[in-house]
């Protein structure tokens, strides 16, 4: 432990003597910029409050939709007696879309909307190429014609 | 040329072996079958459906049992017509409501028995899973892979920049 001597001592009150107009002048900025930023925080509280009331019909719309496009296989006596099978069925795989021939591909682009088949072509290069160069289905929109 | 059978039913034979007896009626919405029974006449022995499984010929002798008496579509009709909406009548979507694989089964029977409107009503289904999505959304539903650069993406997002805008 160190040893207190008076020189210590005086040593501290001074620190503590220099130190306090500086905390004080600190606490001072801070509620000055806390009085500041409040109607910037207002002003964000209101956007943000905003922005979930307007996004709020569309995420339940999404979680609907998402609930609706998961399916439910549907499920026979059968399965219910052999555990395994019953597992295996309500696993969930994905469509083997790049599986279909190419012709079947097709017509399941011409039943899609534009927006849709604009999505479709971020996929990947191989459906971005049947879109654009074998389908030919955005080519009206493209042209305008 | 054979001449016509009045045959009531026909013996359809999956890949894995199994006899399914049905309808003349309802095997005939296949095109497929229909002319080959036109063209043979009497059929005694099993025809050999070699691409489809006993479940996945159930299912779509059930599709067929359903639709046995809708009006078959002209030959010449014009693809545009059956091609506008992407609505799916109400057993139809009860029907197509099956697990991923089983639905990429009845696409491809539908296509090797050529039914057209079960083909469409399952082309019809993936449109509609597709409907609305993301491109990561539909990656994780199709399992496909993003082989662009971000150079190409970029690029892409750039020519599809003025449908964003509307």
């Amino acid at each position: 432990m160190p040893t207190i001597t008076i020189m210590n001592l005086r040593h501290e009150r001074t620190k503590i003597t220099k130190r306090k107009p500086q905390a004080k002048r600190t606490a001072q900025y801070q509620r000055n910029r806390i009085a500041k930023l409040e109607p910037k925080a207002k002003e964000m509280t209101q956007y943000y409050q905003n922005l979930i009331a307007k996004l709020e019909p569309k995420a339940k719309e999404t979680t609907q939709y998402r609930r609706e496009s998961i399916t439910m296989p549907e499920l026979k006596s059968e399965d219910l007696n052999n555990r395994r099978r019953f597992v295996l069925r309500l696993k969930i795989k994905p469509f083997p879309f790049l599986k279909l021939p190419l012709e079947l591909r097709t017509e399941i682009f011409e039943y899609c909307s534009c927006i849709d088949l604009l999505v479709l072509t971020r996929l990947c290069r191989q459906i971005y190429f049947e879109i654009n160069m074998i389908s030919g289905l955005l080519d009206p929109i493209r042209t305008g014609k | 040329m054979a001449t016509p059978s009045t045959q009531a039913t026909v013996k359809l034979q999956s890949n894995d072996n199994v006899v399914i007896e049905v309808e003349r009626a309802i095997a005939e919405r296949s095109v497929l079958i229909k002319n080959m029974l036109e063209d043979c006449g009497e059929v005694t022995d099993a025809i050999p459906i070699s691409n489809v499984n006993e479940s996945i010929l159930r299912k779509v002798i059930e599709w067929c049992e359903h639709h046995k008496n809708d009006p078959v579509a002209a030959e010449n009709e014009n693809d545009d017509s059956r091609k506008k909406t992407t609505d799916i009548d109400e057993w139809d979507q009860k029907f197509m409501n099956v697990d991923q694989e089983m639905l990429f089964e009845i696409i491809l029977a539908a296509n090797f028995l050529d039914i057209k409107p079960l083909l469409d009503t399952g082309c019809k289904t993936v449109a509609n899973m597709i409907k609305g999505k993301s491109p990561e959304e539909i990656r994780k539903l199709f399992n496909i892979q993003n082989d662009f650069t971000p150079e190409e993406e970029e690029q892409i997002r750039r020519e599809n920049e003025w449908a964003e805008d509307r």
